[in-house]
């Protein structure tokens, strides 16, 4: 059964690969039928672990090659890889360059981040993790903007070069420690001795995925530049491999590193917050604007993850799952305009509530999800973060309140610059959302609303997983 | 086991290059070239046979081992050298000594068979110099350039090691026992306090690292490969060497792993050999612009990962020195290299005016996908990456690496392969996301009329061997190892 939530994008990326390749519509209808039955798969897998942890493979023990986990970490992200597979897939329908291929790349992301999610011992993790990076590459080096080749480049040499130390770590555990199934980790920690070097190695591949600030050079490059449905994935379900894999991987194998290494992360989160908040405040260019945003959002999962207690750890989830459906939301809809406008420029946009008012509007709900609002996705999991660094570090989460105003200030500044204003009359006769382009849309504001007012649905999924991880990981309950 | 049946893929292989002489005298390119690689074909059918069937077997007062590992090697040499003369047949059969191209490659198969079945010295010495001589003719008959240079630099310097090998194998034999045989004269070098066996050691692995092409030993290589046809690079660049390391393997214990103290010392002096090979093969590939330099650089730092595994191998305990990492990277490198020394054989076919330069393969994916989709498994395979035969072969020798507590050597691979990328990924790069230069079209359609007819037997190996590294990439992870190891081993 868990085998499957990864073959169906994968055989699915086959079939659109061989059968797509004469007519677009049918590459098209073929890639959202395999996406949408892939979340069908992701549900009826959750649907029958009953939310107890489930373990399926080949074999047993030390040669158990093939070993899958679900529990209620991989949970609610496997569930958003399979929501915001569809979403993907609906905002590449304007690809006309070799539409096959493009959604044949998507769908083997789609199965690659699945095996992340969903691998059940070290070296299957790693080889997922890698596997994630090649159709990566070839979507942003191939169907990205103007300086795709560049930026699928860097992208591929700094995500590599984070997985190379990555693969140190791993191999240290795997030689020295007691178990390479994932879910023997939790059981058997690493020797004390080389918790820290192995924790270390891991964690920066781990934040060179989120990515946080000093990591994150290649994120605006790739996210920019990538097409739409890449920049959705990249930021919606590749960043959140990262934060997945600190809380899979390192800190169950090297629990005391972890509690050494937190107030680390407690910095490198609020320094996230910030940056991203401030930076993002000073562009001016609406797509490099949410890529900033990221890692600002970001910053909120690793500082509950340097946090660590089970509150904190289920606003990791949280804030994780809400990430992705907010930036997906933008990054869709500042794909969109840019197929009307082709710019990103908001010196250039303005008065869009008139001239494409449902646009706007949709806009408006994004940004307002983005800054953190009462009622959609993005304030519970920031608020309880917050909180819980209350309770931890003090007057420290002073730090992450200036990011929060700075999001407030980047997120209203850019609703007030594209959709105020004097009307931008180069663009003045663009059309409205279409139809379908409303498919990939409410859908994705749903899910914002719906996790706004119900936070439970994640948390509820995540904290059986999360109480034992944080048991193990020092009791600071 | 009779000897008959322990030499029978040897016997058939050499059978099939006597048939293709005999053709070759009478013109008869086509019947030559088939002979060679139908009887490499059933040759590699044999010792595959063999590998699964027979344990480690020492045959005939010779000590010929077979089975398991040492077959598994020749079946892999074997059946790489029938590919790449498939792939190489298009262009072999239009030219005068394609039939000597055939039954060279036969013969060096046949030679790599050979040295890594050896446990006697002087059959380890005559096989090493047979694969020396067979890759230096090939060299000569197989360059596409006028030039004899690089045959005959490879020639000389391939003279001077073998002095060097014949004397430590000499010390060996006078100081040690006065056998031939590996096993007896390894038993005597580890009651021995031994300086001489030092000195041995030291000649043993500058002859080995020259074989493999190692950095500081390696300036032949680049110019050999160079100038020989990419679809003979193909063969003798890759698959001999994995012969060669099994023989390092055979040979090291009888000084380094057995003998007191030199385990530390052999372990350094491997580590040195991969950690400079490594530095300099990237860097300098690094710099390379012509596509099949820049997989001869490569091929040094592709060694050098090899190597690390044979360096942990001196601190391994006994029982875990199995030979399998050394083993199976190498493999992995060799169908990997194969496909893409193939595929500049084919690339050259589809666009004449290639000059070679990794540049000049801008929109290659456009016209021959599957040829550029079988080039990017391979320099991904190259690259390390998993999915890939390649990420097992590194994967396997850095788990040795840092069981021996040499976490050191693996960040040295790790880097490597990091900025390998840099260069393997700039042909994927070039193939799928680089626009090709137009010149201006003097009429519509001139650009397609200057693409050659493809050379499909060219396309077809390369796109066999990618399937290879990519069944042996994922294959594993269902199946796990067990079928590997087994097949693989050379203990």
């Amino acid at each position: 059964m868990l085998t499957a939530v990864i073959l169906t994008p994968l055989v699915g990326s086959v079939i659109v690969a061989l059968l797509g390749r004469n007519s677009v519509t049918v590459a098209r209808a073929i890639a959202l039928l395999v996406s949408l039955v892939s979340l069908g798969v992701v549900v009826a897998a959750i649907v029958a672990s009953g939310g107890a942890g489930v373990h399926q493979g080949i074999g047993a023990g030390a040669t158990q090659w093939w070993a899958l986990d679900l529990d209620g970490i991989a949970a609610p992200l496997l569930l958003l890889t399979g929501f915001l597979g569809i979403i993907a897939v609906l905002a590449g329908s304007n690809e006309n360059r070799s539409p096959a291929a493009f959604f044949a790349l998507l769908l083997a992301v789609q199965a690659a981040v699945c095996g992340v999610f969903l691998a059940g011992n070290l070296v299957l993790f790693y080889v997922f993790w890698e596997a994630v990076l090649i159709p990566m590459y070839f979507l942003i080096g191939i169907w990205g903007a103007e300086n795709r080749r560049h930026a699928a480049m860097k992208f591929f040499i700094y995500t590599f070069a984070g997985s190379a130390l990555m693969l140190v770590g791993l191999l240290i555990a795997i030689v020295q420690g007691n178990t390479f199934l994932v879910s023997g980790l939790l059981t058997t920690p690493l020797p004390a001795a080389l918790q820290g070097l192995v924790f270390w190695l891991l964690a920066i591949g781990f934040l060179m995925k989120i990515p946080v600030v000093g990591l994150h050079s290649w994120q605006p490059d790739a996210y920019t530049q990538a097409p739409t449905s890449g920049s959705i994935m990249l930021s919606g379900v590749l960043a959140k491999m990262g934060a997945y894999g600190l809380l899979r991987i390192a800190m169950p194998l090297a629990p005391q590193a972890y509690q050494a290494a937190r107030p680390a992360l407690i910095a490198l989160g609020i320094i996230g917050i910030i940056y991203g908040a401030v930076v993002a405040f000073a562009q001016s260019d609406l797509k490099r604007l949410v890529a900033f945003s990221s890692i600002a959002h970001m910053g909120f999962v690793v500082l509950a993850i340097g946090i660590g207690t089970p509150l904190a750890l289920g606003a990791a989830m949280l804030v994780m799952v809400s990430h992705g459906l907010v930036a997906g939301m933008l990054f869709l809809l500042v794909g969109q305009l840019h197929d009307r406008t082709a710019t990103y420029d908001m010196s250039r946009l303005g008065g869009l509530g008139k001239t494409l008012p449902a646009w706007a509007s949709a806009f408006t709900f994004a940004a307002l999800a983005s800054l953190g609002l009462p009622g959609l996705s993005g304030f519970p999991g920031e608020l309880a973060t917050v909180l819980e660094s209350w309770n931890s570090v003090g007057w420290w989460t002073a730090l992450a309140a200036i990011g929060v105003v700075f999001a407030a200030a980047y997120n209203l500044l850019a609703v007030r610059r594209v959709n105020h204003g004097p009307v931008a009359e180069e663009f003045a006769g663009s059309a409205d959302l279409r139809l379908a382009e409303w498919f990939a849309v409410v859908p994705l504001a749903v899910g914002i609303l719906a996790l706004g007012v119900w936070p439970q649905l994640v948390v509820g999924i995540a904290e059986p997983a999360i109480r034992v991880l944080s048991m193990v990981t020092g009791g600071i309950l | 086991m009779s000897v008959w049946l322990a030499l029978f893929p040897l016997l058939l292989a050499s059978a099939g290059v006597l048939v293709a002489l005999g053709f070759d005298g009478y013109d008869q390119r086509v019947a030559a070239i088939a002979s060679v690689v139908v009887s490499l074909l059933a040759a590699a059918g044999v010792s595959g046979w063999m590998a699964v069937r027979f344990d480690l077997t020492l045959v005939g007062s010779a000590n010929i081992a077979v089975g398991v590992g040492y077959s598994a090697v020749s079946a892999v040499v074997f059946l790489i050298a029938a590919i790449t003369l498939v792939g190489g047949s298009m262009r072999n059969v239009e030219i005068p000594a394609g039939g000597q191209i055939a039954a060279l490659t036969g013969l060096l198969a046949v030679a790599a068979s050979l040295l890594i079945s050896s446990r006697d010295v002087l059959i380890i010495i005559i096989a090493l110099e047979a694969v020396g001589v067979t890759s230096y003719a090939l060299v000569s008959v197989g360059r596409q350039r006028r030039t004899d240079e690089a045959a005959m630099k490879y020639f000389i310097q391939g003279a001077a090691t073998t002095g060097l090998v014949l004397y430590a194998l000499s010390i060996l034999y006078g100081l040690f026992g006065g056998s031939l045989l590996l096993g007896d004269i390894s038993a005597s070098v580890g009651a021995s306090s031994g300086r001489p066996a030092l000195l041995a050691l030291a000649l043993l692995i500058v002859t080995y690292a020259f074989k493999l092409g190692a950095f500081p030993f390696h300036s032949w290589a680049l110019d050999a490969y160079e100038t020989t046809t990419p679809s003979t690079t193909s063969f003798l660049a890759t698959a001999p060497k994995i012969a060669i390391l099994g023989s390092l393997m055979v040979v090291m214990p009888l000084v380094g792993f057995s003998a007191k103290g030199f385990a530390t010392t052999g372990f350094m002096l491997f580590a040195l050999l991969a950690t400079a090979s490594i530095i300099f093969g990237n860097f300098g590939a690094l710099r390379q612009l012509a596509f099949t330099r820049m997989l001869a650089y490569s091929g040094i730092a592709q060694v050098g990962y090899v190597l690390i595994g044979v360096a942990a191998a001196f601190l391994l305990a006994p029982a875990s020195r199995t030979g399998l990492a050394v083993i199976v990277a190498g493999v992995t490198y060799a169908l990997a290299a194969s496909a893409a020394f193939m595929g500049a054989q084919a690339v050259r076919a589809v666009l004449p005016a290639w000059d070679g330069g990794v540049s000049g393969l801008a929109g290659l994916a456009r016209k021959r996908p599957a040829l550029s989709a079988a080039m990017t498994v391979s320099l991904l395979s190259l690259t390390g990456i998993p999915l890939t035969a390649g990420f097992w072969g590194k994967f396997g020798v850095f788990v040795d690496a840092v069981s021996v507590g040499s976490v050191w050597l693996v960040v040295i691979g790790l880097i490597g392969s990091v900025v390998s990328f840099g260069y393997y990924g700039g042909v994927i790069k070039s193939m799928y996301l680089d626009e090709p230069v137009h010149l201006p079209a003097l009429s519509v359609g001139a650009d397609r009329a200057a693409d050659g007819a493809p050379d499909l037997g060219a396309e077809a190996a390369a796109i066999v061997l990618a399937v290879l590294v990519l069944a042996l990439g994922i294959l594993p992870l269902v199946y796990g190892f067990s079928f590997l190891n087994s097949v693989f081993v050379i203990a």
